[in-house]
């Protein structure tokens, strides 16, 4: 039955065309700062940077653009051998980890009455979302 | 339409795509446009906070290099008489490196917030 195959082909087509052309506008509006990625490794409530979500998104990256370029070359997706899964593990737990130290150091400071999180030298401004739009007639 | 056409259009907009994600972000990586203020400093509450501690540096120097080893391993690799089926597998004591790097950090962070 080609008829069907060729159905099957053009729509699995269409939709990967869709999603490559909504992974193209993220793309385009992260390039064209309609997407803010200034705090993308930043800690959400001090605006310090963070070495986990940093080693995290290296980490993603490479393997997820070696991982295309190999598929890419043999023309099916690529096997991942164990000791890479165990290299995303460890990254993945270290993320894991780092934030849930860091979380208990947040609680044990609310439990003693102190500030939470206090930020370090950068602090992160109020997203645009939070701030209040103006009342009608005063914009 | 080109079946073949298709399909290699979808697997270079792939790869096109994850280049036009790459690019943006490692530019404002390196031009200050994504925050990296503290990155090295510790978070801990406490005298030292602020500050930068070495296992901190060493975790920074340890995944980089691992990352950029294992890519460049891939790399060497690609260009053989056929093409790759898997990724290569990791060096076993590039994986020793990686989590003794990650068992350091996380061990200096935990230290230091038990002793503050």
């Amino acid at each position: 039955m080609p008829i069907w195959a060729d159905i099957a082909f053009i729509i699995g087509a269409v939709v990967a065309l869709i999603f490559l052309a909504i992974g193209l506008v993220v793309a385009y509006k992260i390039a064209t700062d309609k997407i803010d990625v200034s705090w993308l490794i930043s800690e959400p409530d001090n605006g310090k940077a963070s070495i986990s979500r940093f080693q995290f998104l290296v980490f993603t990256f490479i393997i997820a653009g070696l991982f295309l370029m190999l598929s890419i070359e043999s023309g099916a997706f690529v096997e991942i051998p164990q000791s890479v899964l165990y290299l995303l593990g460890i990254s993945g737990t270290g993320y894991v980890a780092s934030k849930t130290i860091t979380a208990g150091v947040q609680k044990s400071a609310i439990a003693a009455g102190r500030p939470a999180v206090a930020p370090l030298s950068a602090a992160r401004p109020a997203s645009p979302q939070t701030v209040p739009p103006p009342p009608p007639g005063q914009a | 339409m080109n079946g073949h056409l298709a399909v290699d259009l979808l697997r270079y907009g792939l790869l096109f795509w994850l280049g036009a994600l790459v690019v943006p972000i490692l530019y404002r990586l390196l031009n200050g446009g994504i925050n990296v203020s503290g990155l090295l400093a510790q978070d801990v509450e406490g005298r030292d906070r602020g500050d930068t501690p070495p296992e901190r540096v060493q975790f920074i120097v340890g995944i980089l290099f691992a990352v950029l080893a294992y890519a460049l391993q891939v790399l060497s690799q690609m260009h053989g008489t056929a093409p790759l089926k898997a990724l290569p597998e990791v060096p076993q004591n590039l994986l020793l490196l990686f989590a003794g790097s990650h068992v350091i950090y996380l061990s200096g962070k935990l230290g230091r917030t038990l002793r503050n």
